[in-house]
Formats: structure tokens, sequence, C-alpha cells
């Protein structure tokens, strides 16, 4: 008898226990807000606004800072897992168009809200920050970010040089008038020379390259260096070319993600474009 | 299991089991109806029809290599889809019937190429077949190169994925497509025996008074129009089609009234283990026509070098 009262006690406790578990856990999902990013540049931003406890979940892709690695990923870029997004309990989850527009249909079905970033330029950029600060309640901080950003923009300006840019080797990528990155550079003094494209990421001929004459090369992605792009074809005419005007260094992430570090990017081709022009062969 | 195909029931709702109850999610109450089951549902319907259509054109045309798809009817759903992406339409309210709107025009030409002098002929079939199918890819290809949709999204949402989520209407018209789809099945599965009769030689099928002509063509509307459904709901799934029926030759001899229905239970198993496979083991979730290859070819080599 008595060992079954004993049982039954502790039977109860581990049911009270679970209870306990149970009600701190809905607690604790009431307190704080519970946040899922699937763009890489988004997650930069929480993580400036100090808000990385709200993030439960981002992509892959999500590298920077080195925190944003270890939180749980949910999935690639365009293919997320709608189940591992869904199992988080998100109160809002950030992407962007149109790239995920698979994934917004699904949440909406869900009717998990979303918050859709399209920054078109710098502008539509540091609005973007304020309005997930307030959205996180990190208001404060998200102005004085933005603020810092402008001011830091407003002190880099680039002499009118014609550059071109790459962001994709094969086939040759560049950007055009509505991209972000052209925006900004256009703003700031340098000439992209496919400004005259409408569309954000033309598909570019080698032809059309060596017509426009630019005068420095600034290659935005991994897959070639410098010494590849001196020995294309038909490019050893182009001015940056032969004066070995070719920009590699950077790291890309840094001027196409629409985030806070662009100002690190913007600042680093700064210092190496105002270094002597053609100072190397 | 070497005699009555319905025993693979019993597998096959085991892994339904295991597909509701395995995920990241874990299991909740939310996720296993909204995000899982319709997994599943696709899943069945998919792998389902597909081995069982592929099993009938491999039986019809004497070709071991035949799958659903050689008749050029997924590449018409396949265009349908990137034209409603050209004009910017993800949704699932509106892909699923522009697809089949293709794939139904896909069907017409290619039941106008295939007839020679008014008849329709096996090789005619396969060839007009091959020849819309490319047709209809390059159209495609073109239609995706003025979208303004990143490739990979197409990419996907064409190689076939079952991660779906219904509403109530798109709920509503898979299960009318689901139910026609069956009767479908079943007038398919009335020729089982002509099937096997046409399958010892054409001659011999005449001779004992089977309108073979005839046969064709119904075999072939019916399988076009099965096959358009389910790549208008999840893409083209490649693969299944083509090998579940060697599987189901391997267990239960060459009587298609015993190949067909063993089809469709071994495809719907298949595809739902591989879609388990693609949601579960990678942290990104992997196209399942990759994952279904990969189950696929090796167990073909394996039936290839037993031939």
């Amino acid at each position: 008898m008595g060992q079954l009262s004993k049982k039954t006690f502790l039977f109860c406790s581990f049911i009270g226990l679970l209870l306990l578990l149970f009600c701190a856990r809905g607690t604790k999902k009431k307190l704080s807000l519970r946040v899922v990013s699937l763009v890489p540049s988004i997650t930069e931003v929480i993580f400036a606004l100090g808000k990385e406890s709200l993030l439960v979940g981002n992509t892959i892709y999500c590298d920077y800072p080195e925190g944003a690695k270890k939180i749980y990923k949910v999935g690639d870029f365009i293919n997320p897992s709608l189940e591992k997004i869904v199992a988080l309990r998100p109160d809002i989850v950030f992407l962007t168009l149109p790239a995920q527009k698979i994934i917004q249909e699904k949440l909406n079905t869900l009717k998990i809200k979303t918050f859709v970033s399209q920054p078109k330029d710098f502008e539509t950029m540091l609005d973007e920050i304020k309005e997930i600060g307030r959205q996180l309640g990190a208001e404060k901080r998200a102005c004085s970010l933005s603020h810092f950003l402008q001011e830091a923009k407003e002190k880099i300006r680039f002499p009118p040089i014609k550059v071109y840019i790459e962001i994709s080797p094969q086939p040759i990528i560049s950007i055009g008038k509505k991209s972000f990155l052209s925006d900004i550079l256009e703003k700031q003094g340098l000439k992209n020379i496919f400004s005259d494209i409408e569309e954000e990421y033309p598909i570019i001929r080698i032809e059309d390259i060596i017509k426009r004459d630019p005068e420095v090369v600034l290659i935005l992605h991994p897959l070639s260096r410098k010494e590849e792009v001196k020995k294309r074809l038909g490019l050893e005419k182009v001015k940056a070319v032969q004066s070995g005007q070719i920009i590699d260094e950077i790291n890309p992430d840094l001027l196409l993600r629409p985030g806070p570090r662009i100002i690190e990017g913007l600042k680093m081709l700064h210092s190496i474009l105002s270094s002597k022009p053609g100072h190397e062969k | 299991m070497r005699n009555n195909p319905s025993l693979l029931l019993f597998p096959l709702i085991a892994i339904i089991f295991l597909s509701l109850s395995l995920g990241p999610g874990g299991v909740r109450g939310e996720i296993i109806f909204k995000i899982r089951l319709p997994r599943v549902l696709l899943g069945i319907f998919a792998g389902g029809v597909l081995s069982f259509v592929g099993g009938v054109l491999q039986g019809l045309l004497e070709n071991p290599l035949c799958d659903p798809y050689i008749l050029g009817i997924a590449s018409g759903a396949t265009f349908g889809v990137s034209l409603s992406l050209l004009f910017g339409h993800v949704s699932y309210f509106f892909i699923p019937p522009f697809a089949f709107a293709f794939s139904l025009l896909s069907l017409f030409f290619v039941y106008t190429l295939a007839q020679v002098s008014g008849r329709i002929q096996k090789l005619s079939l396969i060839l007009s077949g091959v020849l819309i199918s490319f047709l209809f890819s390059s159209l495609s290809i073109l239609a995706m190169t003025f979208s303004k949709q990143p490739l990979a999204q197409i990419i996907y949402l064409i190689m076939g994925n079952l991660s779906v989520l219904f509403s109530p209407l798109t709920l509503m018209s898979f299960l009318i497509v689901f139910i026609i789809s069956l009767i479908l099945l079943y007038f398919l599965f009335s020729y089982a025996q002509e099937l096997n009769i046409l399958s010892t030689g054409e001659e011999a099928a005449i001779s004992v008074g089977i309108d073979t002509e005839r046969l064709v063509r119904m075999v072939f509307i019916i399988s076009s129009l099965l096959t358009g459904f389910v790549v208008s709901f999840v893409g083209s799934i490649s693969f299944v089609g083509l090998v579940v029926p060697h599987i189901a030759r391997a267990l239960y001899g060459y009587d298609h009234r015993k190949i067909l229905p063993a089809s469709f239970l071994l495809g719907s198993s298949l595809l739902l283990i591989s879609d388990i496979f693609a949601r579960t083991t990678a942290p990104v979730e992997l196209p399942l026509s990759v994952v279904t290859a990969l189950f696929g070819v090796p167990f073909f080599f394996y039936r290839l070098r037993r031939l």
C-alpha cells in the first residue's frame, strides 16, 4: 500500500512538473517575439540592432556575423522548408521578393505574418532598417544606426570614373540601373557603364564591355580573379585592363547585401580607387 | 506477396504513417494536418498514377524504356507552368489549371501528328510525342528567359515537389481530380487482359479479335490525361514511372492485372519514401526528382544486369 502511494506521489509530481514546464513555455512564448529571417542582409540588420536573441531561424546563406551561423537553419534562400519555419512558431518572417514569392504565398495561407524587404536604393534600405527596429522593439537603435549609415555614406565621394561591375562570369552578369548597388555608386559619383540598362541584373555580351571601355573593373564574385579577367579575349584593349585597374579583393557580400556592412564595402572601394591609378601592371 | 498485389497496401500504410510522423517539425497537429497531410496525399496520387501509367505504356508500346513523359504531355504542362510564372503567378490557385490546359494542348498536337492516314500507329505515337516534347521544352526555356522570376525558383517548381499547402478551394479541386483519376485508372485497368495478349505480339492480338488501333488510341488519351493531372499538381517527377513497373514485373511476372495495381502501390510507397528523404536528410529540402533517381538508378542497373 505504502509503495503504491509512493508511486502515485511520484506520478503526480511528474505530471505537476510537466504542467509547470508547459506553463513556463507558454509564458515565455508570450513574452518574447520569435523571428525568422530568410534574407542574409536582414539577418545582419537584426544582429546590428542587437536583437539576435529574437532570431529563432535563418538560412544557410546567413553567415555574418559569426553568431548567425549558429542559428537554426530553415533551408536555403529559394526553397526554405515550410515545415521547419512553421515548427519554430514565428511571429514574423522576414523575406524578399521576387525570389521568395512561393514561400510568401504559403506563409500567407497559414496566416503567418511576413515582412517583405525589397530595398530599391539607400534611402529605402534605411527606412527598412527603421521599420525592422520598430517591429522588433529596437526603434532608438535603428534610428541611430540609419543615421550613422547615412552620414558615413555622405562622406564617401567617388571620382567620376567609368566602372564595370561583374557579379557573375558565366554568363557575364553586371548590374543595371534598377539595382541597389548601381544606384548608390552613381549617387556617390561613380559611373556604372551599364546604368542605361533598366534590368536589375542584366546578362552582358563581352562586346558591350569593350565598346563602353571601363576605366575600372570591379569583380564581385568568388569565381574569377584578376589574372583570369586580364586574359579574357578582347578585354586587353579595355582601359581598365591596360592600366591594371581590376579590383577583386572586396568581399562581394559587403557591396551586394543591402545591409549595414555596405559602408565598409564603399570605404574599401574608395580607398582602393584613391590609391594611385595605374599603380600595378 | 507473390500472388496478391493488394498485400502491398500494408507497407504503403506503414510508410504513410511514417511520412506523417517524421520531419523537422516534430509531432504537432497543425504541422501534420496542414503541411504533411497534403504532401502524403499528393505523394500517393503522383507516385501511384505515374507508375501505373508507366506500366501501361511499357506494355502497350512494348518498350521497357517508356515512361509517362514519352507522350509529350509533361512538356506541355511544364510550358503552362513557365507561362504562368512569366505572368507573375506562383500561387497554387493558378498554376495547376494553366498547366493542365497546356497539357491538353500538347495532347491535341501529339494526337493530330500521330495520325497517319487516319490511323494511330505505335511508332508514330512515340515519335510525335518526342517531337512535341522538344517543341514545348524549348518554348518553356524561352518563357523562362523572359520571366522575371529567378531561374532557381522556376526549376524548383518544374522539377517536381510535394511541398504544397491546400486552401479549401485547392483541396476541393485536388479531390475532384483524384476521384476522376481513380475512374480513369479503373478504365485503363480494364484493358489489362488486352495488354497481356498484345505483349505476345501484335499479330496474335489481331488474330484474337483485338482492335489494336482503338486500344492504342484509348490508352494514349487516358494516359495523357492522367499524366497531365499529375504534372499540373506536382511538376514532372522523374524516374518513378520508368522504374516502378520494372520492380512490379520482377515481383509479379508479366500479368498486367497484377503489375498495374502493384505499380500503383509501389509507386506511392517509393515516392513517399523519397519525399521523407528529401525533406529530412539535408539542411535544405532536396528536389524530389533527384532523390527518386538516386533510389531508382541502382535498382534499374541491377535489373538490367539480370535481363
